[in-house]
């Protein structure tokens, strides 16, 4: 499903650019729970922003569902983002002037999806996180736990085969980290392929891969 | 994103920024309404000329003395010639064919006094023809006499507020009125019609055009307003006419023949040009509010820095970005001209209430025009801040 060849990644930083990613090789398979981890600054979310097409790769091969995103364009890269991948920040990135469920169907007013089966697909995934009720609630009205549930709502409303998880437990309190976690792992037991950054060290025991970055070098444990 | 959602997710916006959304519509809405006003302002003026133009009639052309040179320049106001124009001149246009009617003029300003009360109006000698051609009207007694080319008779018609001025309450027919040392019966009183390309008929007195040349002294004619036959040929009696004082002129043709239509002409020209500048300079206060649109475009593309970002992670492109904002400034200029247009609107019709000789009108192409260069500067200006939106990278503003 997602196939990593020889990525590398450079950052400008004064004379000489930053090396963020070395040689990384990956492949994960549909269904997968990777955990990614590792000390502050070693590459883990560059990593996720690569996987996530957010940035682009400097040297080396990128294959998505067999499609070479290495060689896409910046448009091309944003419709495969919409069609196949599910965000979940750690600090939400929720829309603020927006209700729970204007901010849910976001991605499928962005893919042109008609009203009448986007409010269908809202109301399905925020009774699946446990919110239809606060669909209208604005972010400032609703808890951390909540607005985090809000995110994953957003990020698997479009059906997507991947999710990337930056953090996703970071800035939530234990019993609220608990219950987030157990949400993406019923999720990924329903098919979806999961791929969290943390520093939770309980969430990344728990994944079914576990990958390490040490100064932009990957090793699987 | 389908237009429906654009203009949701942009209504949006707009309630959560009321104030700077009101603000900006403000300004818009202003800079529309200058526009539709000035130029309704100018498109008025302009029909009001070519109305008191056209009551002239078609078939009317005017003589003036001394030749209009080709190098350009505008009619001469008064003649600059050796030779003058004479009532004979006027008597011998009148046999040519094609004419159906000749009405002489002499002006100038005098001093007219009644008893103690007096006033310095625009004195006209002519005949009776010169009130059929300006189409003035007798409202009391009767218009000057028929032999006023042949005999100085000191009879004088005089304007409704001059009549007002020097004789009310009493009537003024069969009084006399002096102007500098001659004496005049006042046998008549003109309707009431206002200015007429500039004169003021209300406040002139009108003598036999005979009686007029003993009063200046002079046999000079300031024009000669001849009316044509309807059917005739206006370039083959314009032709005739300058033939026949070259003739009378010894060989000089020293005269200018200018028909109704080509005055009409020079001033809707000239008209045309004034409501285009003043509609340029209310167009002057969209760009203005075009730039207010650029700076709080601005500010607003560096406080949504993440929500783009989110926009873009959850698959926006660069080119829906773009369209975002652009449609966003496009949206609030839109709404804002309508508000400006209808603002416009009550202000003519409020302006035509209390004074309605103004009969303000906005042409449709004003309308258009405005919200034209208000949605254009709409574009032009938000390009920039809606680029620097679509140039925003997820990365750099998602970062926890």
């Amino acid at each position: 499903m997602i196939t990593l060849k020889q990525l590398n990644k450079w950052y400008p930083s004064g004379e000489e650019p930053l090396h963020v990613l070395k040689d990384i090789n990956l492949t994960i398979a549909q269904g997968d729970y990777l955990s990614i981890m590792g000390p502050s600054g070693s590459g883990k979310s560059t990593l996720l922003n690569m996987l996530g097409l957010l940035d682009v790769i400097d040297e080396g091969e990128y294959w998505l569902e067999d499609q070479p995103t290495h060689q896409m364009t910046e448009e091309q890269r944003a419709r495969l983002r919409s069609q196949h991948l599910g965000f979940i920040f750690q600090n939400f990135q929720l829309i603020n002037r927006l209700s729970a469920a204007e901010n849910v169907a976001l991605p499928l007013v962005l893919a042109e999806v008609p009203k009448d089966q986007r409010d269908a697909m809202v109301k399905d995934v925020l009774s699946k996180v446990g919110l239809l009720e606060r669909a209208h609630h604005r972010p400032g009205q609703l808890s951390g736990g909540q607005l985090q549930r809000v995110a994953i709502a957003r990020a698997i409303v479009t059906q997507p085969k991947v999710i990337l998880a930056d953090e996703p437990t970071g800035n939530l309190d234990q019993t609220s980290g608990h219950d987030i976690i157990h949400l993406l792992e019923s999720l990924n037991q329903q098919g979806l392929t999961l791929l969290v950054v943390t520093h939770d060290m309980e969430m990344g025991k728990r994944a079914l891969r576990k990958v390490r970055m040490v100064d932009g070098v990957l090793s699987e444990q | 994103m389908k237009t429906r959602d654009i203009i949701q997710f942009n209504n949006q916006l707009f309630a959560r920024h009321r104030w700077r959304t009101t603000l900006l519509m403000l300004c818009v809405a202003l800079g529309v309404s200058a526009v539709v006003l000035l130029v309704s302002v100018g498109e008025s003026a302009r029909q009001y000329v070519e109305r008191e133009f056209s009551m002239l009639g078609s078939n009317l052309l005017i003589i003036l003395p001394g030749k209009k040179q080709t190098s350009g320049g505008g009619v001469p106001f008064y003649g600059t010639t050796t030779r003058d124009l004479t009532l004979a001149d006027a008597n011998s246009i009148r046999q040519l064919p094609g004419v159906r009617s000749v009405a002489p003029i002499i002006a100038g300003t005098a001093n007219v006094s009644v008893g103690p009360r007096s006033k310095n109006v625009m004195v006209i000698g002519s005949t009776r023809d010169f009130l059929t051609a300006r189409q003035l009207s007798i409202a009391m007694g009767q218009s000057l006499p028929i032999d006023a080319e042949q005999v100085s008779r000191n009879v004088a018609l005089i304007g409704s507020e001059l009549e007002e001025e020097l004789f009310a309450p009493n009537n003024p027919l069969g009084e006399m009125l002096t102007i500098d040392d001659y004496r005049y019966r006042v046998v008549g009183v003109l309707a009431v019609r206002g200015e007429s390309l500039g004169l003021d008929m209300r406040d002139t007195v009108i003598l036999p055009v005979k009686a007029a040349e003993s009063l200046f002294n002079s046999a000079s004619l300031f024009r000669i307003l001849i009316d044509l036959n309807g059917l005739v040929d206006q370039q083959k009696v314009i032709e005739d006419v300058y033939a026949l004082i070259k003739q009378r002129h010894q060989g000089e043709e020293d005269i200018t023949i200018i028909t109704q239509q080509s005055v009409m002409e020079a001033f809707n020209n000239i008209m045309v040009t004034l409501t285009a500048v003043v509609g340029l300079l209310g167009a002057i206060s969209l760009v203005v509010a075009g730039i207010l649109i650029m700076n709080l475009s601005l500010i607003s593309v560096q406080q949504r820095r993440t929500e783009i970002g989110l926009l873009k992670a959850l698959g926006a492109s660069r080119q829906l970005i773009l369209r975002l904002f652009i449609s966003e400034s496009v949206m609030l200029v839109l709404i804002a001209s309508a508000f400006g247009l209808g603002a416009a609107q009550l202000i003519l019709s409020l302006a035509n209430q209390w004074i309605p000789v103004l009969s303000l009108a906005t042409p449709l192409w004003a309308h258009l025009s405005a919200v034209g260069v208000a949605v254009l500067t709409a574009l032009v200006f938000s390009y920039l801040p809606a680029r620097q939106a679509a140039n925003v990278s997820p990365v750099e503003v998602l970062r926890g």
